[in-house]
C-alpha cells in the first residue's frame, strides 16, 4: 500500500512541521526545497500525494506542476496545492485538471492528516485514480 | 420711371452713362460719316449738273449757234424754234438723267420739269437766286434751287443773243429728293443698323451690369453664409492678412477671448495679447506663412473668463496663384478639460498602480506570515497533546491564540487592501445567497456561543452588488454578532426596500454600543473596550464593511439604544434596475440618527 507524501516548500520550518505530522500518522514523507528537487525525486521513481507551495522562488508550484506534466511524470501522483489567500492564479491556466485539491496555509495537523488520507485512499484505489 | 428705378438699382450709375455716351459717340460718328457721304453726293450731283449742262449746249449746238427771240418765239440758228421744243430737254433726261428747261426770259417754253398735276411746267417761271444770277448779274448759277416747290441740283446758263444781251436761260437738273433716294435709304438703313447697334450695346452693358450685380449679390450671399456657418461652429476660428493682423473671426472666438469683432480686427497678437503669448503666436505665425503643411501645436489662450486655457492651434497659411502667402487661417480647440481629465487619468492610474503595489506586497507579506504560521499551527495542538502539567498547557494555550491572532491579522488585512484596491464590477446579486453563503462560513463561531441567527432576507430581493464583497461583508457582520451577541443570543438579518434603496441590518441583542463607540467603531484596528484584549479579533471588520459598502456607493451606520441593549449594523444597497449614481448632496446633508454614526 502506498503511503507515500512528498512535501515541495521552500520553508524548512514547514517541510519540517509536515515531517513531524506525517510521522506521527506512519507516512513515508519525502522533502523538497525546490520545483527542482521535487522533480529530481519523482524522476527517481517517487509515486504518492505531492503537497506542492505555490510561492516558491525561482520555480513555482506551477512550474513544477507544467515541468511534471511534460515530462511524464504526474501519473500515478496526486497533487495537492499549499496556497495562502489572494496569490496568484493567472498561471494556473490549463493546469487545474492536475490539481485535486487546494490546503490554505495554516492549517492544523487534522485538516492536513484528513486530506492526506482521503488522497493516499483513491490512490490506492483498485480502479486507480487517473 | 420704374424702369428706370430697376435699371439704377441693378446697375451703377457710371456704366450706364458710360454705355449711353458711347452709343451717342457710335450715332455721331455715323452722323458725320453720312454728312460727308451727302456732300460728297452734293458734289457729285453738282458735278452731274455741270456735265449735263454740257451736254444740252452741244445739243444745242448741233442745231444752230445763236439765238433771238422772234415774234415772242426763241429761235435756235436760223429757225429751230425752242418754245414747245420739248424733245431737246427729253433728249437730256435721256441722256444724263437729269431734267432740262429751256427758258425764254424768265419763262419756261421747253422743258420736262413736271407739275404737280404731272404736266410739263411749260409757261411757269424763274425765280429766287437763280433768276438773280442769271437775269440780273448775266452769270451762270450753279447749286441748289427751289423749282415749283421741290429742291433740285441745278445748274443755269444764260442765252445770249449776238448782242450778248440775256434773252432766256438753259435749265439742268435733279430733283434732289429723286437723287438723294438711295443716299436717303441707305441712311436709313445705316441709321436703323446703327440705332440697333448702339440698343444692343446699351442693352448689353446693361445686362452685363445686372450680372455684375448678381454676381455681386451672389458672393455676398456667400459670404453671409460662411460667416454663419463660421458662427454656427462652436470652436474659435480667426484669419490674419500677411502683415498679422486678424481680418476676420467667428462669434466664437470673440466669445473665447471676450473681445469684439471691432476690438479685433485690424489689430496685430502685439496690440491684443501679453507680449509672451504675443511673441510666440507671431513667431508661429510667421512659421506656417513659410510651411505649405497645416501647423498644429499646443499653447495657451487668454481666456475671456481671465484665466489661461490651453489649446491646440491648428493654422495654415493662404496662398495666391503664385503661392505667396497672402495671410493665414486659424482654429482653436480647447483642451484644458482634456488635459484635467488626462491628469486626472494619470493620477488615478498612479493611484491603481500603488494599490497594485500594496496589494502585490500585502499577498507577499500574506504568504510570509503564513509560511512560519504553518509549522506553529501544525505544531502547537501535537505539543499540547503530549504535555500533561497545566502550567505549560496554559503557556501552549496562549501561544495558540497569538497563532490565531495573527492569521487572522493577516486575512483581514489581506481582504481590506484587497477591496480597495479596485472598484469591483456591480451585477444582480441574490441578497439573501450572500447572507446565507456568509451563515453557513460562521456557522460553527456562532454556534460556539448558542447564537441564533435569522436569515429573514426575501430570497427574491436582488441588489446591484460584487457576490463575493457581500459575502465577507455578511461574514464580518455576522462575526461580529458572534462574538457581541448575549449568549444563547439572537441575531436577525434582514432587509427591505427603501425608496430606491435596500436597507439591510444585522442586528444583535449583545452588549450595545455607547455614543463614542458609535463613532469610533468603523475605524481601523478599532475594538470595542471588551474586546480590547481579545486576542481573536483584529479591530478590522468593521473597516472592511465600510470599504465594501463604499464600493457599492451606499451607507454604513450603527445604531445602539446603549450599552447592553443590543447593536443593530444597518447599510444600504442599490436594488436592481439603479444605476448606482454619484453621492449627492443629500446624502451628506442627511443627519444621522442622533444614536447611530454614520459613515
Amino acid at each position: 500500500m502506498n503511503r507515500r507524501v512528498m512535501i515541495v516548500d521552500d520553508n524548512e520550518y514547514v517541510r519540517a512541521s509536515v515531517d513531524i505530522i506525517c510521522e506521527s500518522a506512519r507516512l513515508e514523507l519525502a522533502s523538497a526545497a525546490s520545483g527542482p528537487e521535487c522533480l529530481e525525486q519523482l524522476e527517481a521513481g517517487f509515486r504518492g500525494v505531492i503537497l506542492m507551495d505555490i510561492m516558491m522562488p525561482e520555480m513555482d508550484g506551477w512550474d513544477t506542476i507544467r515541468e511534471m506534466v511534460d515530462r511524464g511524470l504526474y501519473p500515478g501522483n496526486i497533487i495537492v496545492m499549499l496556497t495562502g489567500m489572494g496569490e496568484p492564479d493567472s498561471k494556473m491556466e490549463g493546469l487545474q485538471e492536475y490539481v485535486s485539491d487546494y490546503m490554505t496555509k495554516p492549517f492544523t495537523p487534522e485538516e492536513l492528516l484528513d486530506s492526506i488520507e482521503y488522497y493516499l485512499t483513491l490512490l490506492n484505489a483498485p480502479v486507480g485514480h487517473d | 420711371m420704374k424702369f428706370l428705378d430697376a435699371a439704377r438699382d441693378k446697375i451703377s450709375i457710371p456704366l450706364l452713362i458710360s454705355a449711353v455716351t458711347v452709343a451717342v459717340v457710335m450715332m455721331v460718328g455715323n452722323h458725320l460719316m453720312l454728312d460727308q457721304i451727302h456732300e460728297e453726293a452734293v458734289r457729285q450731283a453738282n458735278r452731274q449738273q455741270e456735265n449735263s449742262m454740257m451736254a444740252f449746249w452741244e445739243l444745242m449746238n448741233r442745231r444752230g449757234r445763236n439765238f433771238h427771240i422772234e415774234n415772242g418765239r426763241m429761235i435756235l440758228g436760223d429757225y429751230y424754234v425752242l418754245n414747245g421744243a420739248n424733245e431737246l430737254p427729253d433728249k437730256i433726261f435721256c441722256l444724263t438723267g437729269s431734267r432740262a428747261t429751256i427758258f425764254m426770259g424768265d419763262t419756261r417754253v421747253a422743258t420736262n420739269v413736271l407739275k404737280q398735276d404731272g404736266s410739263r411746267a411749260i409757261g411757269t417761271r424763274l425765280s429766287g437766286p437763280a433768276y438773280d444770277a442769271v437775269f440780273r448779274e448775266g452769270i451762270q448759277y450753279r447749286g441748289e434751287a427751289n423749282i415749283l416747290g421741290a429742291p433740285y441740283f441745278t445748274a443755269y446758263d444764260p442765252i445770249r443773243d449776238l448782242n450778248g444781251k440775256v434773252i432766256g436761260a438753259l435749265f439742268v437738273g435733279v430733283k434732289q429728293s429723286e437723287y438723294l433716294a438711295r443716299y436717303d435709304r441707305i441712311n436709313v438703313k445705316i441709321g436703323v443698323i446703327n440705332g440697333a447697334l448702339a440698343a444692343i450695346f446699351v442693352l448689353c452693358v446693361v445686362m452685363l451690369g445686372r450680372n455684375r450685380k448678381r454676381a455681386e449679390a451672389e458672393i455676398k450671399r456667400q459670404l453671409n453664409f460662411q460667416q454663419q456657418l463660421m458662427d454656427t461652429i462652436p470652436s474659435p476660428i480667426f484669419a490674419k492678412d500677411a502683415q498679422g493682423r486678424y481680418t476676420l473671426c467667428n462669434k466664437a472666438f470673440q466669445g473665447y477671448v471676450g473681445l469684439s469683432k471691432e476690438q479685433l480686427l485690424g489689430h496685430s497678437v502685439f496690440d491684443l495679447w501679453e507680449p509672451d503669448l504675443a511673441r510666440k503666436y507671431h513667431q508661429m505665425d510667421q512659421e506656417i506663412m513659410e510651411a505649405p503643411e497645416i501647423q498644429v501645436y499646443e499653447s495657451q489662450v487668454s481666456h475671456a473668463d481671465g484665466s489661461k486655457r490651453d489649446v491646440i492651434f491648428h493654422k495654415a497659411a493662404v496662398r495666391d496663384d503664385a503661392g505667396v502667402a497672402q495671410g493665414l487661417v486659424g482654429v482653436l480647440l480647447d483642451i484644458t478639460e482634456r488635459k484635467a481629465v488626462e491628469q486626472q487619468s494619470r493620477r488615478i492610474e498612479a493611484q491603481k498602480h500603488h494599490s497594485r503595489m500594496i496589494e502585490s506586497l500585502m499577498i507577499q507579506l500574506n504568504h510570509d506570515l503564513n509560511t512560519p504560521l504553518t509549522p506553529l499551527f501544525a505544531l502547537i495542538p501535537m505539543i499540547r497533546a503530549k504535555v500533561s502539567d497545566p502550567g505549560v498547557e496554559r503557556m501552549l494555550e496562549i501561544c495558540q491564540q497569538c497563532v490565531n491572532q495573527i492569521q487572522g491579522l493577516a486575512g483581514k488585512a489581506f481582504d481590506l487592501v484587497r477591496i480597495s484596491s479596485s472598484q469591483p464590477r456591480l451585477i444582480p446579486v441574490s441578497l439573501c445567497a450572500a447572507a446565507e453563503s456568509a451563515l453557513n462560513e460562521m456557522a460553527q463561531p456562532l454556534a460556539q456561543r448558542g447564537v441564533i441567527c435569522c436569515n429573514a432576507i426575501p430570497p427574491d430581493l436582488q441588489v446591484l452588488g460584487s457576490a463575493e464583497q457581500l459575502t465577507l461583508l455578511f461574514k464580518n457582520l455576522l462575526s461580529n454578532a458572534a462574538r457581541y451577541a448575549a449568549q444563547n443570543g439572537k441575531v436577525i438579518i434582514d432587509a427591505e426596500l427603501k425608496g430606491a434603496e435596500v436597507e439591510v441590518s444585522v442586528q444583535d441583542d449583545g452588549i450595545g454600543l455607547d455614543q463614542e463607540q458609535l463613532t469610533r467603531v468603523f475605524d481601523e484596528f478599532y475594538k470595542a473596550d471588551t474586546a480590547r484584549h481579545d486576542l481573536n479579533t483584529q479591530g478590522l471588520g468593521l473597516a472592511i464593511c465600510r470599504r465594501i459598502v463604499a464600493n457599492h456607493d451606499g451607507r454604513l451606520w450603527a445604531t445602539s439604544p446603549g450599552a447592553g441593549r443590543g447593536t443593530t449594523m444597518l447599510f444600504t444597497l442599490k436594488p436592481v434596475g439603479q444605476q448606482p449614481p454619484a453621492i449627492d448632496e443629500d446624502d451628506q446633508a442627511r443627519e444621522p440618527d442622533p444614536e447611530s454614526y454614520q459613515i
